[in-house]
């Protein structure tokens, strides 16, 4: 509090008094255009380049090509069921975390950071180890008898799925960790002292005051899950075609730069609208 | 019957005793403080009758009934928490509907039972609001509401006003007490505030370290605490040691340590050669001219005196050595007593609460 005043203060100190708005706006400036020059106009170049051409042809087709939707719908719905999941593991644990014991959360946070700080390329390789035709798993059960041939885990939306649940629940855990850390246990407990069974003080009480950290955290991870491309390109392995695989095959097999620029601008309209209405559904809280 | 009565209630946490031995009865309609400092157990006996804690021994019972194995939800209890503990994502009709809505009450009564007690704490016309849209006043009239709607058969109150500011505590503290008298709430209030406790309460606990040194009402915990702990902890206090010399004329004669004779009415159970302490509360002593001949007359030089408004405060050096406090009604310019002034007082016989100190009998 007194560390964080003393740093406020000396910061007015050295930039003066001026109107604090355009001083913030300098002091975000290397940023801005760090981020104008080297991202936002390659990629914006990139994603029209059809239109320098002279052409809109590449846009239509990727939004009418029944392969084209199917790919987009596809990646949408192993979006939404990363997100899915990672809610239904995730929030059970961030709730472990907040209410554990000392010794445990630390526990806790070692054991989700652990992977969080690993290379995603090495935890997806981990999976191929795990679940691959003479992976661990098919090793165990036919050393066992309990399988004759090696069961087929890997390039199927399943494995997709678990990859990436792997990868992205941290993006959710943390998000929602922090929200149920501010939860007044007061609260609590007058629910529970006016009257809630447990059930009723989850579902009326806990859960809502979560919906922040819960709508922040699924955004962040069905964005990510959106543009996806390691986890499913390797354990997807061709069979399981989300958007960003069709757009490193038309950018490195085909060739074919302007179509890979229009799928990644459909790719980014998708993901925008996605994120407005969960914007939009998050203005609820603005009230309180 | 009593409301609520607590039987030998005990409860550690660990190796820390919280809780040694508790009794109590609150009477229906009767307003029941329990005071005590941080750390004395007072929060987690209201959090044992909530039910939020359980209790190592004892039992408590409300109109008759066990309630110690009823969960928190079953006990039928409205609580006021110190922060108000409103819900952030509820209105505030349904902050106060949400103990009704849990007993499945039909939802034409709930808005009337909503309504009457939105009124009942003035809040009629708020139902709409937001929790973090009101004053702190307003969240307290709200959590207040909550807490009765229901018709409760106990009001539980955790120092609800410690986060409002003076003017408006005294307003709500008043505001509490008329509505529980109006609804003849029984009630047990929790609080550290002992100016508070005075001024609500039919009967005060005052709690130290696990146990109710002294029930009694306000006057009696205020002019005849039975403790030194309970004289310190309530009002500004002048206690002295000493020991009984002699009893005459229905008068015990007081030698305290400082070498001070002090005269004070005679009590039961007090013979020669006790030990005592001896409080006199600092508006109590008489201004005198100067002067030692009567009982009970000192005289000293005011080291340090405060001006309070409606009264006047000063620390006096005893001449033997020994510091005092008055307090008198604030006195006009003229009038003033300064710092290395004199001040000579003497204190009635009657004013003179003599206290057994433990290890001699009362």
């Amino acid at each position: 509090m007194t560390a964080s005043a003393g740093l406020a203060a000396s910061f007015r100190y050295t930039f003066g008094r001026g109107n604090p708005n355009r001083r913030q706006v300098l002091l975000g400036l290397p940023t801005v255009l760090f981020l104008l020059f080297l991202f936002a106009i390659p990629v914006a170049r990139f994603m029209l380049l059809p239109i320098a051409d002279g052409t809109i042809e590449p846009y239509v087709k990727a939004l009418t090509g029944e392969l084209f939707l199917l790919v987009i719908w596809n990646t949408f719905k192993i979006a939404a069921y990363v997100t899915l999941f990672s809610f239904l593991l995730g929030y059970p644990v961030a709730y472990f975390l907040t209410v554990a014991p000392p010794v445990w959360r630390l526990i806790g946070f070692f054991c989700v950071l652990i992977p969080f700080w690993t290379s995603i390329l090495v935890r997806t390789y981990a999976w191929l180890v795990i679940l691959g035709r003479r992976g661990i798993i098919n090793e165990t059960l036919l050393s066992a008898g309990i399988i004759e041939t090696p069961l087929a885990m890997l390039h199927s939306t399943p494995a997709v799925l678990l990859g990436m649940v792997h990868v992205l629940m941290p993006f959710f855990i943390f998000p929602v960790y922090s929200v149920m850390q501010r939860i007044d246990t007061n609260l609590i407990s007058a629910a529970r002292g006016l009257g809630a069974p447990d059930w009723r003080v989850f579902l009326s009480v806990y859960l809502p005051l979560t919906l922040p950290g819960v709508l922040s955290g699924a955004t962040l991870v069905f964005i990510l899950s959106m543009g996806f491309f390691i986890t499913p390109a390797l354990l997807g392995g061709g069979r399981v075609t989300m958007i960003s695989v069709l757009i490193e095959q038309y950018v490195n097999t085909f060739l074919d730069w302007q179509f890979a620029g229009a799928l990644s601008a459909v790719l980014l309209a998708v993901t925008l609208i996605a994120y407005g209405l969960m914007k939009w559904a998050m203005k609820g809280d603005k009230k309180w | 019957m009593s409301d609520l009565s607590l039987k030998g209630i005990a409860k550690h946490f660990g190796d820390v005793v919280a809780l040694e031995h508790v009794d109590l009865e609150l009477a229906r309609g009767e307003f029941t403080t329990i005071l005590g400092p941080s750390g004395s157990g007072k929060t987690t006996m209201l959090r044992i009758v909530a039910g939020f804690e359980h209790q190592d021994a004892g039992q408590v019972l409300v109109r008759g009934k066990d309630v110690t194995q009823l969960a928190p939800a079953k006990r039928n209890m409205g609580m006021v928490f110190q922060n108000y503990a409103l819900f952030p994502h509820m209105t505030v009709a349904e902050n106060v509907a949400f103990p009704l809505r849990m007993r499945r009450t039909g939802r034409a009564e709930i808005r009337e039972r909503v309504g009457w007690s939105l009124d009942t704490v003035a809040l009629g016309g708020y139902e709409e609001r937001y929790p973090s849209q009101l004053s702190g006043g307003q969240q307290q009239r709200v959590a207040l509401a909550r807490a009765i709607v229901f018709d409760p058969e106990l009001l539980l109150l955790d120092e609800p006003f410690g986060a409002l500011d003076r003017k408006l505590r005294e307003q709500m503290q008043l505001e509490v007490k008329r509505l529980q008298r109006r609804l003849n709430l029984t009630t047990l209030f929790v609080t550290h505030d002992q100016e508070e406790a005075l001024i609500l309460s039919d009967s005060i606990a005052v709690m130290n370290a696990g146990r109710i040194e002294q029930l009694g009402t306000p006057r009696a915990v205020y002019a005849e605490p039975a403790s030194r702990f309970v004289a310190d902890f309530i009002g500004e206090s002048n206690l002295f040691q000493g020991r009984v010399r002699a009893i005459t004329n229905g008068l015990l004669v007081i030698e305290t340590e400082a070498g001070h004779t002090l005269h004070a009415r005679a009590r039961d159970g007090l013979v020669e050669g006790h030990s005592v302490s001896a409080l006199v509360r600092p508006e109590r002593p008489q201004p005198t001219d100067g002067g030692l001949s009567g009982i009970n007359d000192f005289e000293g030089e005011i080291i340090e005196a405060v001006y309070m408004g409606e009264s006047e405060k000063y620390r006096v050096a005893l001449d033997g050595g020994l510091e005092f406090l008055v307090r008198w009604p604030g006195q006009g310019e003229a009038r003033t007593r300064s710092e290395g002034g004199r001040l000579a007082f003497s204190i009635s016989p009657d004013d003179l609460h003599v206290i057994a100190v433990d290890g001699s009998k009362k």
